[in-house]
């Protein structure tokens, strides 16, 4: 099953480039990945019900931030 | 001198292993590894060299630890995927090398659907259990002597239930493209740590068990279907939200988040710029404004990493014009503008696109 891209916010953040892929109904999907490596997958409607990391070794400063990016209020306003 | 010592440590060795002391390893050789299943992929995990490697470990141990056999090749299993039709042959079991004095095994490993097994299994014609049950995988081994001579066989039936699973994704379930009903019970650590236990009660010498249950970590389908490492598996947590925090615990210890409430500010008001945004970003606003007139807001929250003791302030640029206001949306604009602050510092910039 493919899931569509919805929303995707991708920049830089400390000088690392970051994407976020949302997806699916509800925006129910997020994707985070940091320098072209998928480190988070997100499920859940406002705030997450689980949180995947496949990257433990990330930062958890940059983790933290990405986190609060991508549960972002105004990505549901959008 | 020596010799003596050599002659004495070699009776008392003979002497061991004649009163049971001692185990003697008898080889014994994987002649082949049948597997079939009826209702999935699940036994495809024999497929990943590095699951196939440590369950080859595992049976060695195991069959070692029961029996003291030793397995002749304890790297790899000689795995066969038979289809239906070849499954129903008899198979003939042959030695082909009857010079060695190794015994030789055959395993058949096939996986059923609940509902037809526990219908055919009239001792456990249960439909609480059945519905319980994910799958039924039935394990037999055949042994034979260097004669030909079958010397032993068993079997065990392994009902799989689904246990609760912080996991993540939906149920594996008829996801397949070929249009065939397809179901993954568990995954791939789970099949491994199940099927370890049933070994073990297969060839528990004087074993009578013939059925067990065992609970599994269900598959989602974000799972990795064929995993690198059945060892390692992601962190998968489930955060705790009170009051708009999100609080939960990784490696590095608990974390605590909370986005704050989300404020609608103007750029500039009355032709000013308003305070609290770099002196790039009215530049930016000001080309696009000599493309297509019109007017700028900013939707921005706080950002707090509590237990880190940051606050961020997340920025993010709408176009307001007459249509925007009368639609009552403020589509965000299409450059990479979009930011966060740390201390007045710019830390991130993004753009945001809609169906990229």
């Amino acid at each position: 099953m493919k899931w569509e891209t919805n929303l995707q916010l991708t920049g830089t953040l400390f000088g690392q480039s970051f994407a976020i892929r949302v997806r699916g109904n509800f925006n129910y999907w997020k994707d985070i990945w940091l320098n072209d490596q998928l480190i988070m997958r997100l499920q859940g409607r406002n705030l997450p019900e689980r949180i995947m990391i496949k990257d433990p070794a990330v930062d958890p400063i940059m983790m933290n931030l990405l986190l609060l990016l991508a549960t972002s209020p105004v990505i549901d306003l959008l | 001198m020596f010799a003596i010592i050599r002659k004495i440590s070699f009776c008392l060795i003979v002497q061991l292993l004649s009163v049971g002391l001692l185990p003697a390893q008898q080889a014994v050789k994987l002649e082949e590894l049948r597997c079939y299943s009826a209702v999935g992929p699940m036994l495809r995990y024999f497929q990943d060299p590095a699951l196939q490697q440590s369950m080859a470990k595992e049976l060695q141990q195991i069959l070692y630890h029961e029996r003291g056999w030793r397995l002749t090749d304890s790297i790899s299993l000689p795995v066969t995927y038979p289809n239906l039709e070849e499954l129903k042959k008899n198979k003939s079991l042959l030695v082909k090398d009857t010079k060695n004095q190794s015994l030789h095994l055959w395993m058949d490993w096939i996986e059923v659907q609940p509902i037809n097994f526990f219908a055919a299994a009239d001792y456990l014609n249960d439909s609480v259990r059945a519905a319980q049950s994910a799958s039924v995988v039935r394990i037999a081994y055949y042994l034979l002597n260097p004669r030909n001579e079958l010397i032993e066989k068993n079997e065990i039936d392994i009902s799989l239930t689904q246990s609760e699973s912080p996991s993540i994704g939906i149920p594996f379930k008829g996801m397949l493209a070929d249009g065939l009903p397809y179901l993954l019970t568990t995954t791939a650590r789970g099949f491994r740590e199940a099927m370890i236990e049933s070994l073990k009660m297969l060839f528990k010498k004087d074993s009578t068990t013939s059925f067990i249950e065992v609970r599994v970590p269900p598959a989602y389908f974000f799972n990795n279907f064929i995993e690198q490492s059945p060892h390692n598996k992601h962190l998968i947590i489930r955060p705790e939200v009170k009051n708009k925090s999100l609080r939960f615990l990784t490696d590095r210890g608990t974390q605590i988040i909370r986005n704050g409430e989300t404020e609608v500010r103007g750029v500039r008001v009355g032709g000013k710029k308003q305070p609290g945004f770099p002196e790039w970003v009215f530049d930016s606003l000001r080309l696009i404004k000599r493309v297509v007139e019109t007017d700028f807001i900013c939707l921005q929250h706080v950002m707090r990493d509590v237990l880190n003791d940051k606050s961020y302030e997340v920025k993010f640029f709408g176009i307001s014009n007459e249509s925007t206001v009368s639609e009552g949306a403020f589509p965000l604009v299409q450059k990479r503008m979009h930011l966060i602050l740390h201390e007045n510092d710019t830390i991130a910039r993004f753009l945001v696109q809609a169906k990229p």
